[in-house]
């Protein structure tokens, strides 16, 4: 009965602790702890990322690798990583939209999905924070390719909502290349891999193969996203004139499970 | 000392690469085979960390790890905890409810999936006398 008691009394003033803490954390008042907690975790989180954020589709080709080389391979991984970084930053560099200026190299360092490297995440977590002048409601790209928006900010992490999460939506504009259509809509993420173009008219024509960019909903206080960035290729349509919308399905050109380094629009 | 570490690289597992709640695992086989209440404080804390290294609010899952213990520990009196149904049944739930109170996806998929492991490497510590099957009792 002792042991009971100790438990429940324990319980409590673990709870209440635990209350008072969600509370001061969502009045912003635990700020300096989380943020100089990332100061430290956040190295340590890309550590861990990277040993197990595997690419598994090119799992094979290293296997094939033997014991001997491994200080070789070890070598090759580290000149390869330079070399993907490179490429990615002179791929984004070379894009004259988003403005080069304007962006901000982040690698991630933490993207919790099923399986590591296979599923697709449910968010990012980046290693830049608002010491790099980073806010909340910042959109983040990969070449010219929308990946999501800044939710939370701490001093040198922050966490990005995918545009495939269940809570991301926005207006976005079905364009099509051959015809020159241009049809509005609402883009929502449903949690898995698709995302889905809804709120179409009946009315407007949208096809297999139409591109998704984004109409622009940026904030007086720069908040939002910048127009005409890809969303994704319509893969199917569908309409019923019971309905009083179409929707589309969405494929973004990305694999959110395996990319390692993204883009903050900031300005 | 040796489950601590565990758990901090399980923590830091969860919060950068996986949305199976390995620390819930951890914490869970730890209340099941020690029924000592420094588990609710190893717990409260191993949630506070989770919540600042995966930028939740924090306290969310400290209180979530500290109330499922509580109730798992009140069972105890009516229920064997350490056998194996139970295991897989109280670790079913507790990761489910998890899950759904984290907004991940495919949370039935995830709780079935940390039951078989929690149950797994039960039977395994208690095969090789990690855990004494005599605390059990």
């Amino acid at each position: 009965m002792q042991k009971k008691n100790n438990f429940l009394y324990l319980f409590l003033f673990l709870a209440a602790i635990s209350i008072v803490l969600i509370f001061l954390s969502k009045s912003g008042k635990l700020g300096f702890l989380s943020g100089s907690a990332s100061f430290v975790s956040s190295p340590v989180e890309r550590f861990v990322w990277n040993i197990f954020n595997i690419d598994l589709r090119n799992s094979s080709s290293k296997q094939s690798l033997t014991d001997e080389n491994t200080a070789l391979r070890k070598k090759i991984i580290d000149q390869q990583n330079l070399s993907k970084d490179n490429s990615a930053l002179k791929d984004q560099f070379q894009l004259s939209y988003p403005a080069p200026t304007d962006l901000l190299p982040a690698n991630i360092i933490g993207s919790p999905g099923l399986i590591p490297g296979v599923s697709k995440p449910e968010y990012l977590i980046l290693d830049k924070g608002s010491k790099n002048n980073v806010k909340i409601g910042d959109a983040v790209v990969l070449k010219d390719s929308l990946v999501g928006k800044v939710v939370l900010t701490d001093w040198y992490i922050s966490k990005v909502e995918l545009v495939s999460n269940k809570s991301s939506s926005f207006t976005a504009n079905a364009v099509s290349y051959e015809d020159g259509r241009e049809v509005l809509g609402v883009v929502k993420g449903n949690g898995n891999e698709e995302i889905v173009l809804d709120n179409v008219l009946l009315s407007d024509t949208i096809k297999i193969g139409d591109s998704v960019v984004t109409k622009g909903d940026v904030s007086e206080k720069n908040e939002g996203y910048p127009p005409n960035l890809i969303v994704g290729k319509i893969v199917s349509v569908e309409k019923k004139d019971s309905d009083l919308f179409q929707k589309a399905a969405v494929l973004s050109p990305l694999n959110f499970a395996s990319i390692s380094k993204v883009f903050i629009i900031v300005k | 000392m040796i489950f601590l570490v565990i758990l901090f690289l399980l923590i830091l597992l969860e919060a950068s690469v996986t949305t199976i709640p390995l620390d819930f695992i951890a914490l869970f086989l730890m209340a099941v085979s020690f029924r000592d209440p420094k588990v609710f404080i190893i717990a409260f804390f191993a949630g506070l960390i989770l919540d600042i290294l995966s930028m939740k609010t924090i306290g969310v899952s400290s209180l979530y790890y500290v109330a499922f213990l509580f109730v798992l520990l009140m069972y105890n009196r009516k229920f064997e905890i350490s056998s194996t149904y139970s295991i897989i049944l109280f670790s079913f739930f507790g990761a489910f409810f998890w899950e759904i109170s984290k907004g991940y996806s495919y949370p039935l998929l995830i709780a079935v999936i940390t039951s078989a492991l929690t149950a797994i490497v039960f039977k395994f510590l208690v095969s090789v006398n990690f855990i004494n099957p005599k605390w059990l009792k």
